[in-house]
């Protein structure tokens, strides 16, 4: 019996053996559970920004400029700026009206204004510590002026970041020189800047593009060279650039598939002139030579670089914040600085007789505005004055001296689009710094007569440059300045807005001044 | 220390479990690999219908019921796969990577019968896996550079015998999968993205097994659900330049992959005792493989389309017994429909129809089996349209499969017993179908034997009664031993004869 009962149990098996085997494979599950493949993670770095569609690109940039015009033309930035001068008060689209001026004016530059601010984007507040322009060779920043000489920290730049936009600002006390192009290079990477937090910088996706060695339009031969009227011909998605930057901006044109298509041919177009230009060709020396030979900075280590013309057209300078205002000499003479040159010929002062042939005028406000009620003050709100040019000064001799207390005026005009009227023009117009192709005829004088400086464009302006709680209306104003210059802006519209001040002057607008500045006389 | 031990420990169990176990694409239709044994494998795997081994947790867990003792299998498959790409604009030729060494697929499995009528089984195998490389800078490299999904099932299955000739079987399939591919990024980039990650499904498979005439006439039919595989992992981008880092920045990443369900219908059928001819059918609803979505965590999903079809696969298998005891012979042929469409094809799982070619060998002695297998699969060439999925050309590929596979059977009645018979009985004589009679016919054997003892003939004994004369009295003799009155001496009882 007990034999058979033995024989019985073992003809199933040992229990010992169903428990090792069942542990063996619980054991082998908790193995497999562990097991997940290695994935990397590697750390993000900041960069500088180059962003089109937010705006947010170094600036001022030569990418603006017109390979066709040589002059300023921010529709190729994604700007509509309207042609006509009265068009801004009522054009859509636009922040303020006075803005919309602003560009407009910009637009009958062919380069920057010589007052301009330098100023670059980055995803992230950068440490000042890491900004570096002493002249070194490992500086981290780089300013180069035509291309040639570097500054440094003694030459008077005020170079500043500011944590709440992020950008890093370069500004020229003594303003920058007409005609000529400035460069400026961050460097990044491994001896480059840093971020407050101390993480590394490198370029955008954009400035990658621009140091290319090959063509972004790559499956276009035809279109290599400016100015790329077929590139819309043979641009396609076909292209490995064209699928990248259709990527990069197919959000912003959701169910608008023309649109985007239309974007990514004219980014790519405009991408590959800058690149050719960054590289150098026929025989140009490019950007990133420039910057490696004289900025000691390889285009490697370039997180970012812009290059960007000043104009070459004749102005008066205005800015009281620097002192660039007209000097008072005596009682009875005033020296306006200049940068350029005048035609002697051209200066030509205003008279109630020769009204329409005026291109300087020397007025006394007070006095005008006491012959608006009684006509009979008018020929004494009119100063007689000899206008002489004396160096880079442009000498207005009165023929009385300056009536103590009282508000005088001295406006210097240009020809507006459309009109006749006379211009101050340079003594002689070379071309225009940066034109691949002009239409126009650069070698006439009469073609490029002197435009004012931003602040008389502001105080010419029909728009208010600040709202309703004081925040300014205009990109290039901060607050507090805006504020200041509102109060001379809606005195100086009194003047404009006066019907007898358009007839007094034979019909001068506001686009026709090129300089205008409004000061209470003290005498000495 | 105790962290490293344990993380060598994880790496090792990794590799054991998961790090050998890719399958290239070069197997099974689509990334099924259905040859996870070697007895099996030389057979083409028609064994829905027969299969009598451990691995039946996988095949037919209904056939658990019928087998004895505690039986443990172990084993592995070892592939080799060759793919070549033919670019149809240029006529290039690419290779795809061979691995080095192949791949070792494990094949663990283990029975135990609990009583009369209940078994239970375990098994760790891999039916689901791919892996596939291509060099990095080919044509289709955006596509794949390197395709590697593997999986393990843990399955604890159970069987009952109902009846005598019908069993079934149900088990529940635990599945670790692990994805790690690699694509190349766009060409103006440049570089590539390694996504990969590791999650559990679970699933469930059923069987059943009707043997009208056991050993002779088998039915055979099991379902494996289909297994639903949410991954949760990461993406790790690595442009060729550091500026496009900020726009393609690492981070987590979600696909869900569902392992189709197999239908596998066979049956097995014995013309004569020593050969089994066997024929399967599998049904795989690869429809559950329509697209790859991968859901980014900063980045638009990006959708991979497959397309899949339902297909299925025909085998047709041998096994013949040898006269050598215990050696079985066998050989296999498979027909594998292509599920990918040519428009959806993808050099990550470059499919084709496929002509497999088995053979295998068996052998038992005593309480071990071991068992080897081939297989040869050839690919038709496979043409790749469209360009959306893949790149425009031909895929062209072969394989080879060898498996290996031990088996030891322990416990009284594991060995080759059938269990029709009744215990503790002689066995009956055989009959022409019984696959004893296999066995040479059992016979007296001439064996040399102690010769027998003489035989003492018992004398006759005569009744007194019938004595004519009184016997008579003399005195007893020197050395005579006195005769008792009235008898002779009795004799010593004869020996009879021994039976041999």
């Amino acid at each position: 019996m007990t034999q058979a009962m033995t024989q019985k149990r073992r003809a199933y098996s040992p229990w010992h053996w169903q428990t090792l085997t069942a542990v063996v494979f619980a054991a082998l599950l908790v193995v497999g559970a562990g097991c997940e493949p290695e994935i990397g993670n590697d750390p993000v770095p900041s960069f500088m920004e180059f962003d089109t569609a937010t705006g947010r690109i170094p600036e001022p940039t030569v990418a603006a400029i017109s390979q066709t015009t040589g002059m300023l033309d921010f529709g190729l930035l994604g700007y509509d700026v309207p042609e006509e001068p009265a068009a801004c008060l009522t054009a859509a689209g636009w922040p303020s009206v006075a803005e919309c001026e602003f560009f407009q004016y910009l637009e009958t530059l062919d380069g920057y204004p010589t007052l301009s601010t330098m100023r670059t984007p980055a995803n992230a507040a950068l440490d000042p510590a890491t900004i570096t322009y002493e002249g070194a060779a490992d500086d981290t920043l780089v300013v180069l002026e035509g291309g040639f000489s570097k500054y440094t920290a003694g030459d008077g730049l005020v170079v500043s970041f500011n944590d709440a936009d992020n950008y890093l600002y370069i500004d020229n006390p003594a303003g920058w020189e007409i005609g000529t192009l400035y460069v400026g290079a961050v460097r990044g990477y491994d001896n480059g800047v840093v971020t407050s937090d101390g993480t590394r910088v490198v370029a955008s996706v954009i400035y990658n593009l621009l140091k290319r060695e090959e063509s972004l339009l790559d499956c276009a031969p035809d279109a290599q060279t400016p100015p790329f009227y077929n590139a819309d011909a043979v641009v396609d998605d076909q292209c490995k650039y064209y699928e990248l930057i259709h990527e990069m901006y197919a959000s912003q044109f959701p169910g608008d598939p023309d649109g985007l298509h239309a974007t990514v041919v004219g980014l790519l177009a405009s991408l590959e002139g800058l690149r050719q230009g960054y590289k150098g060709v026929d025989g140009i020396t490019g950007m990133w030579d420039v910057i490696d030979l004289v900025g000691q900075m390889a285009k490697d280590e370039v997180a970012v670089a812009w290059a960007w013309p000043t104009h070459t057209q004749t102005t008066v300078e205005l800015q009281p914040a620097l002192g660039m205002v007209p000097v008072a000499e005596g009682n009875n003479i005033l020296r306006l600085p200049f940068k350029g040159t005048i035609d002697a010929s051209s200066l030509v002062p205003f008279t109630l007789a020769d009204a329409e042939a005026a291109t300087v005028f020397l007025l006394n406000a007070t006095v005008v505005q006491q012959a608006l009620t009684n006509p009979a003050l008018l020929n004494d709100a009119i100063l007689g004055f000899t206008p002489t040019l004396v160096g880079n000064e442009l000498v207005l001799t009165a023929d009385l001296p300056f009536i103590d207390g009282d508000r005088h005026i001295i406006m210097l005009t240009a020809k507006a689009e459309g009109d006749n009227r006379p211009d101050l023009v340079p003594a002689n117009a070379g071309d225009p710094f940066y034109c691949g192709v002009c239409d126009g005829p650069p070698g006439e004088v009469g073609s490029r007569p002197i435009v004012p400086s931003p602040l008389t464009v502001y105080l010419r302006t029909r728009g208010a440059l600040v709202d309703a709680d004081g925040n300014s209306l205009v990109s290039k104003l901060d607050n507090e300045t805006a504020v200041e210059v509102e109060e001379s802006r809606l005195a100086m519209a009194q003047l404009f807005d006066e019907p007898l001040f358009a007839s007094l002057t034979h019909d001068l607008i506001r686009e026709n001044v090129a300089y205008v500045y409004a000061f209470n006389y003290v005498a000495p | 220390m105790k962290n490293r031990a344990n993380k060598i420990i994880v790496a090792f169990g990794c590799a054991l479990v998961l790090g050998l176990t890719a399958s290239p694409s070069a197997r099974g239709a689509g990334f099924l690999v259905y040859d996870v044994s070697a007895e099996a494998l030389g057979k083409g795997s028609a064994v829905t219908a027969s299969t009598n081994e451990p691995a039946a947790v996988f095949f037919n867990p209904a056939a658990l019921a019928h087998m004895e003792g505690y039986q443990l299998s172990l084993g592995t498959v070892w592939v080799n796969a060759n793919a070549q790409f033919e670019d149809a604009a240029t006529g290039a030729t690419t290779k795809a990577i061979p691995r080095k060494g192949g791949f070792w697929l494990p094949t663990i499995y283990g029975m135990a019968r609990i009583n009369k009528w209940v078994s239970v089984g375990l098994g760790v195998y891999t039916i689901f896996g791919l892996g596939i490389e291509w060099p990095y800078d080919w044509t289709g490299r955006e596509h794949a550079i390197l395709a590697d999904i593997e999986t393990v099932t843990f399955s604890p299955t159970v069987s009952v015998r109902l009846h005598k000739k019908f069993s079934v079987g149900l088990g529940l399939n635990v599945v670790r999968g692990m994805v790690d591919m690699t694509n190349g990024l766009p060409e103006a980039i440049g570089g590539h993205v390694q996504i990969g990650g590791a999650t559990f499904g679970f699933g469930a498979h059923a069987a059943l097994l009707y043997r009208p005439i056991p050993n002779k006439l088998h039915f055979g039919a099991t379902y494996h659900s289909r297994v639903r595989l949410a991954f949760n992992g990461r993406a790790d981008f690595e442009p060729d330049h550091e500026e496009f880092i900020p726009e393609l920045q690492d981070q987590g990443g979600k696909a869900v992959i569902v392992l189709p369900d197999i239908i596998s219908v066979g049956a097995m059928y014995r013309p004569i005792p020593k050969l089994a001819i066997t024929y399967d059918v599998n049904v795989v609803l690869w429809s559950t493989y329509d697209e790859l979505k991968l859901d980014f965590e900063r980045r638009d999903d990006q959708i991979l389309k497959r397309k899949n079809k339902n297909v299925a696969t025909f085998r047709l298998g041998f096994e013949y017994e040898l006269p050598v005891k215990g050696l079985k012979a066998r050989l296999g042929f498979i027909f594998d429909m292509n599920p990918a469409p040519a428009e959806y094809l993808s050099p990550s799982l470059p499919d084709a129809h496929r002509i497999d070619f088995a053979v295998g060998v068996g052998y038992e002695w005593k309480w071990l089996k071991v068992d080897l297998g081939y297989l040869f699969v050839y690919f038709l060439d496979s043409k790749s349209e469209g360009g959306t999925e893949g790149p425009v050309g031909t895929y062209r590929s072969t394989a080879h499969l060898t498996a290996l596979t031990f088996t030891a059977r322990f416990g009284r009645g594991a060995k080759k017993r059938d269990r029709e018979q009744p215990r503790g009985t002689r066995l009956a004589p055989p009959t022409r179908d019984d696959p004893r009679a296999t066995r040479p016919p059992h016979r007296l054997v001439a064996r040399p034997v102690r010769p027998a003892p003489p035989v003492k003939k018992r004398p006759r004994v005569v009744p007194p009664a019938k004595r004519k004369t009184p016997p008579a009295t003399r005195p007893a003799g020197a050395g005579e031993v006195p005769r008792k009155a009235g008898g002779a001496k009795t004799p010593a009882l004869s020996r009879p004869a021994t039976n041999p």
